[in-house]
């Protein structure tokens, strides 16, 4: 188990080992992945105490429900990040709003780097996007808005949101593919 | 659904944009084993997840992942079918227990008042643990409630969606409207379009029958002498009933037919089967 568990592309065997109760596999998968999804959580919920719960909450999913993890719907990364993000939408809705927080609307409609969080943002990939790109994929991904709350927050067409979500994901692949290359 | 469509739907799907309707189309897809989907997913989720790793700039205080190991080994030591187990206190005769000096008699005493004071210490550990497990228990119902009421929710909100969308085309005097008339295959299905060339409709139909195993319905928007647009798959409600959330159509102008036919499961490019609804359109 020791050789599987120091390589570091094998998180879905890590899972395998977490769902049979291995306290090892999960140390070395919270150390792998929680600096992101703190980021992701912190992102969100914008609050250092209440990520950190979020955090906490999200890595006991994990230790419990590893064994959900099914390779054929994504990565391992994917499936953390995606629960990573339900918990901390859940969190912020549980705060009274249903609404995406004002403060992101606010940060993502004029300045990218009007909050520590914003300049970190500004500093990945996703500054490279156009701002129409970009506002979109933060106010779905972060905000937890879907394409025809976009569009009503935005008073655009759905297909217009629909088509700058494609082609903004599609920009970052790209982005990412020449960073690897 | 042209490529762009599923694109849009593979890339939503990936960042959780979707709304009610078009989440649950592309989940029917990828449960039906459609590869071009997954594939589709699979790249949009690369690109997320790299995003997402490269927010590590400021990691988690140490005191997270302690406190979730002290967790973790809690619940191992709370495991059923695990005892603790006590130091067992040897029977002396009482022939033998007479012969002890007072030396002795003060260390079993005082090996009594130990024991009494770790089978207190086990009450209350136990009474601790007790206590632990039912909140253990009350927070999984809650949390099991919790998942119910966040399902619900997005059930809701998807409805409201749904209405608003259907809201925002009857009162738009520019909606074209479309009554479907069942055929052969189906006489007692009905259905109505509400289409805007500039951001889509709602179809709804009733009485379809349940199509076959490997069968679904596909609407269909034609324009004059036209190749017929796919504007979707569908499946109807055990009572015959569908409504279906149609994205904007690769069409100019107003359709002239709108059609429901038969087609192998996942849809096919071009009409192929019987049809069970048309109608003509207008404003």
């Amino acid at each position: 188990m020791t050789e599987l568990l120091d390589q570091p592309g094998d998180s879905g065997r890590l899972l395998e080992q977490i769902a049979s109760g291995s306290r090892e596999a999960f140390a070395v998968f919270y150390d792998r992945f929680s600096a992101p999804v703190f980021g992701l959580i912190r992102r969100i919920v914008r609050s250092e105490p209440a990520a950190e719960e979020v955090l906490q909450d999200v890595f006991w999913q994990v230790w419990e429900r590893a064994g959900d993890y099914d390779p054929a719907r994504g990565s391992p990364e994917a499936w953390l990040y995606t629960r990573a993000r339900s918990r901390a939408l859940d969190r912020l809705r549980a705060k009274g709003s249903r609404e995406v927080p004002s403060e992101l609307t606010e940060a993502v409609a004029t300045d990218p780097a009007s909050t520590a969080d914003d300049r970190r943002m500004a500093e990945t990939a996703l500054a490279q996007l156009s701002e129409a790109q970009r506002t979109v994929i933060e106010l779905s991904f972060f905000g937890g808005l879907t394409h025809s709350e976009i569009a009503r927050k935005l008073g655009e067409p759905l297909g217009t949101v629909k088509t700058r979500v494609r082609s903004g994901l599609e920009r970052l692949r790209t982005i990412y593919s020449a960073e690897r290359a | 659904m042209n490529g762009d469509e599923l694109k849009d739907l593979a890339a939503g799907y990936a960042l959780g944009a979707l709304d009610g309707g078009d989440r649950q189309a592309f989940e029917s897809r990828l449960g039906s084993g459609d590869r071009e989907a997954a594939r589709m997913l699979h790249d949009y989720q690369q690109a997320v997840t790299a995003l997402v790793a490269e927010m590590t700039d400021s990691p988690p205080p140490p005191a997270v992942k302690n406190a979730l190991l002290v967790r973790i080994d809690a619940e191992d030591r709370n495991r059923p079918g695990e005892v603790i187990s006590l130091p067992v206190r040897k029977i002396i005769p009482a022939a033998a227990a007479a012969e002890k000096d007072w030396w002795n008699s003060f260390a079993g005493g005082a090996i009594a008042a130990g024991i009494l004071a770790l089978v207190a210490g086990y009450s209350f550990v136990s009474g601790y643990r007790d206590q632990y497990r039912r909140l253990e228990s009350e927070l999984a119902a809650i949390r099991e409630e919790m998942a119910g009421i966040a399902a619900d929710r997005d059930d809701f909100r998807a409805t409201i969606e749904a209405q608003r969308v259907y809201a925002e085309l009857v009162k738009n005097p520019s909606t074209q409207i479309v009554f479907l008339k069942g055929l052969d295959p189906g006489p007692r299905a009905a259905g109505r379009m509400l289409w805007q060339t500039k951001t889509g409709g709602v179809f709804v139909a009733t009485g379809l029958p349940v199509p076959p195993a490997g069968k679904t319905y596909q609407l269909w928007a034609i324009q004059g002498a036209n190749a017929p647009v796919s504007a979707g798959v569908f499946a109807p409600k055990p009572d015959g009933s569908c409504e279906l959330n149609v994205n904007v159509l690769p069409v100019s102008g107003t359709v002239d037919v709108f059609a429901v036919t038969l087609e192998p499961e996942g849809g096919l490019p071009a009409p192929s089967g019987p049809m069970y609804l048309a109608g003509k359109g207008g404003i």
